[in-house]
């Protein structure tokens, strides 16, 4: 027995021993299971490029998105977090990963150092991990490939230019795929530069299709000499061309141009105007002004209207405050630029000044210099003065108001500036809508000296061919002749007159047959009928009504005559004679 | 005795026709009235009912200078310099030659702030010394002194050596007087003009809402309409910049009929 408990006391420490160690390997094994692990997806990095660094944190979320120490030549920022849940036989267990872009921004051999995190279960601490940044020039694999994904250039318009010379530039940034593009950061010492424009294009490049992003913006040297413009660098997350179990893997990477040089000359000194004060384009302006006929004290308004190429906003207006004699206001100035970029455009200046005497003429001329790049050279545009009209206020009407305090502190008469009372008559109605001359009555009124003229001119014309026709006129006169004679047989029938009559017939066949056959009246006489009227191819029957009006005419002069009644139905007899007279033509 | 016993017929009917015409010239104001008692609200200071009375006479269809001209002054006084300007440009179309209407539209223009739209030259503002109408009689009085010498030398030929230096010079009158006619239909009716009467209106680079401003136009600015698409206005200003308006925003010259067809 004793034997035996000395053999059990020498086994009993090693029993021990043994439990022990079981234990720290559990704790071990334990402290393992929630402790955190960082670390970088690259120790080496060209300049530029950018590592990712991960925090994973198993089971044992962080109070909050850890700060990073700064280190200097690193750029260290935050990029987002992810959860990672697992399953395995039935247990469940989950991870928290926060990821951060590490960029490298100067060559060399750098330590993201041991940072401390809080956790629920308290703080911990990160290892230290060390990273290298290449010098330029020097690529990793990675960035080789980086760089055929997506690559920057700078394109100035120009490498030499005048101080204070605007010109555009362009930031070329070629990319396969990749989104999150972020403006050109652009290294300009010695430049301002204007706001940026983006276009975006697709382009073919060794063989293969680039999307392209034009970044267009103007810059103007603020200094002299070879100065250096760019590098230029673009942000954006690439699309590797890898393909992981999600899809497509994205890289943010940070490529740049070359940098230019930049020759910037100073202005010159030979031929500097003495008003010149530092606009540099090409630039024109007009002068104007309205009203030009004023009274002392009335506003006139100033218009001056500067277009063309370069920095408008700093090219000076032509001052006008040291005009004499004009009381002036300060001016409103209003810069309108017409392209995306604003290099060309337009300045308005409006500057209402106000004439103090009558003796003024004109409003001053107005000069404008500035140095002209394109043609070397300094230019002043002058522009002639306004010639104006200042009369002396009605009546004091237009005086601008002065009011002095009198000696005796009254502030005295004031000088009126006001419009005219109103009228306390309405007057005589009137439209200014309808004209007169539209007006049918006024219209209708004007026809009448037109009618009266025409009409005396049909009426002149008239006479004057029967003046110049004796037959029309005898042919009318004998037509005439005939009215009155038919109106006197009436008479003598009337008044039983046989020889009256008769004698009045005879008249009335001398004068239409005399006017038929172009014969004296007198001339005519029975005789006729077969001599003349007959050739004339006058037909049986008239010539038989008239010999029978012959025959009784002759009758009733040497026998005496019929009774009132047998002379009144004779009338339309000799009438129709007349008629079948007048159709007579005379043929000879 | 036959007079006097129809005197007693007559003399009944006499009193109560100029008992009517007094009974309804007290029961219905005439436009007389209707100004006096406009003036009157302006006397006491009250030019906004004021402008209203000138302008219900206006819409009921009187018109005279004096009844635009002090419109204007109301309209003046109650600071609307736009609509003042238009009432006085209505007056001046009236009345020419009044020195009170123009002294007050030179007034009210030299008050607004952007200046005359054109300054008018000497020919312009010699044409406008008669009215439109003024030209029209004037131009028709030289048609008859014309036209009666030649209608005169075809009633007596004898007269035509006498009267042809009346003619001839009728003749050359009536194409002087002719011409400044059509120039003062020209300026009346052929250049419009616009009167801006808002205290501040956008003129825009298109004629739709969504066009950005351009420039901005002042309460009483006078333009110049170089077109026209539905209810916008193209105008051009005295810097020469041009642009578009909304029609309600101004008031053009000459005014277009209420119902006149857009398009």
């Amino acid at each position: 027995m004793p034997k035996a408990d000395d053999q059990l006391r020498k086994r009993e420490p090693a029993r021990w021993s043994r439990e022990w160690v079981a234990l720290a390997l559990i704790a071990f094994l334990v402290g393992r299971a929630f402790a955190i692990t960082a670390g970088l997806d690259r120790n080496t990095i060209a300049l530029g490029e950018t590592a990712t660094l991960t925090l994973t944190f198993p089971g044992n979320a962080p109070r909050s998105v850890p700060k990073l120490p700064e280190v200097p030549g690193l750029a260290i920022t935050f990029a987002g977090q992810s959860r990672q849940i697992s399953m395995v036989n039935g247990v469940t267990s989950s991870s928290i990963t926060l990821s951060f872009h590490v960029q490298g921004r100067q060559p060399g051999d750098h330590v993201i150092p041991s940072f401390p995190i809080e956790l629920e279960s308290g703080k911990q601490n990160t290892p230290a991990m060390p990273i290298k940044v290449l010098p330029r020039g020097e690529r990793t694999a990675v960035s080789s490939e980086m760089d055929k994904l997506a690559f920057v250039r700078l394109v100035p318009s120009r490498k030499e230019c005048y101080l204070g010379e605007i010109f555009p530039i362009e930031v070329q940034l070629y990319y396969a795929a990749g989104r999150d593009i972020q403006l050109p950061n652009l290294r300009c010492e010695g430049f301002t530069v204007g706001k940026m424009v983006g276009e975006q294009s697709a382009v073919p490049m060794n063989g293969a299709l680039y999307n392209l992003v034009r970044f267009r913006t103007l810059v103007t040297p603020v200094k002299t000499g070879k100065l250096p413009l760019g590098p230029a660098e673009c942000q954006l997350m690439v699309q590797l061309r890898a393909q992981d179990f999600f899809g497509f893997r994205l890289q943010q990477y940070s490529p740049q141009s070359e940098a230019v040089e930049i020759n910037v000359l100073p202005l010159p000194e030979a031929g500097r105007p003495a008003d010149f004060s530092g606009a540099v384009g090409q630039f024109d302006f007009t002068y104007a002004a309205g009203p030009t006929n004023v009274q002392v004290g009335d506003p006139i308004t100033v218009r001056i209207r500067i277009t063309g190429r370069g920095a408008l906003d700093q090219v000076p207006v032509p001052s006008l405050g040291e005009w004499r004699d004009f009381k002036t206001y300060p001016p409103a100035v209003k810069v309108d630029m017409s392209d995306p970029l604003s290099v060309m455009g337009v300045k308005n200046l409006e500057q209402v000044v106000m004439p103090q005497n009558t003796g003024i003429r004109e409003l001053p001329p107005v000069a404008l210099s500035f140095f002209d790049p394109e043609q070397k050279a300094y230019r002043t545009i002058n522009r002639a003065a306004i010639p104006v009209t200042v009369k002396a206020g009605a009546g004091g009407a237009q005086q601008p108001t002065v009011v002095l305090p009198g000696k005796s502190g009254d502030p005295g008469p004031a000088a009126a500036v006001d419009i005219v009372h109103i009228k306390p008559h309405l007057g005589a109605a009137a439209s200014a809508q309808s004209l007169l001359l539209t007006k049918p009555w006024f219209l209708a009124l004007q026809s009448l000296p037109l009618s009266a003229w025409l009409g005396l001119l049909v009426w002149r014309r008239r006479e004057e061919r029967l003046a110049n026709n004796p037959r029309l006129r005898r042919q009318r006169e004998v037509a005439r002749v005939l009215a009155a004679g038919l109106d006197e047989l009436r008479a003598h029938a009337g008044a039983n007159k046989p020889a009256e009559f008769h004698a009045t017939v005879f008249r009335l066949l001398q004068e239409q047959l005399g006017e038929r056959l172009d014969l004296p009246a007198s001339a005519i006489t029975q005789s006729v009928i077969e001599e003349r009227l007959r050739p004339a191819g006058v037909d049986d029957a008239t010539l038989a009504v008239v010999r029978e009006l012959f025959e009784s005419c002759d009758r009733a002069r040497f026998s005496g005559g019929q009774d009132g009644a047998s002379l009144a139905v004779l009338v339309p007899k000799v009438e129709s004679v007349f008629d079948l007279l007048r159709k007579v033509e005379d043929r000879r | 005795m036959k007079r006097g016993r129809e005197a007693p017929g007559i003399a009944p009917l006499i009193a109560a026709a100029v008992l009517w015409v007094q009974w309804s010239a007290a029961a219905v104001p005439g436009p007389t009235a209707d100004f006096e008692a406009a003036n009157k609200l302006f006397e006491q200071g009250r030019f906004a009912e004021a402008a209203a009375g000138y302008e219900r006479l206006l819409a009921s269809g009187q018109h005279s200078a004096a009844l635009h001209f002090n419109l204007g002054n109301a309209r003046f006084r109650s600071g609307r310099l736009g609509p003042a300007i238009v009432a006085y440009r209505e007056a001046e179309l009236l009345a020419p030659r009044d020195p009170d209407v123009r002294a007050n539209l030179q007034f009210a223009r030299n008050r607004a702030a952007g200046g005359v739209a054109d300054a008018p030259a000497l020919w312009h503002r010699a044409l406008t010394t008669l009215s439109v109408d003024e030209w029209t009689a004037l131009a028709a009085v030289c048609l008859w002194l014309f036209l009666l010498p030649l209608a005169a030398a075809q009633w007596r030929p004898r007269a035509q050596g006498s009267l042809r230096p009346f003619a001839c010079g009728a003749a050359v009158a009536l194409v002087a007087v002719g011409a400044c006619l059509a120039a003062s239909l020209h300026i009346r009716l052929g250049s419009p003009t616009a009167v801006v009467t808002r205290p501040e209106v956008n003129v825009r680079y298109g004629p739709v809402e969504e066009s950005k401003t351009s420039f901005t136009l002042r309460d009483g600015t006078e333009v110049r309409v170089i077109g026209r698409k539905e209810d916008w206005l193209q105008v051009l200003d005295a810097s020469r910049r041009s642009g578009w308006v909304k029609d309600s925003l101004v008031t053009e010259f000459p005014q277009r009929p209420a119902g006149a067809k857009r398009g």
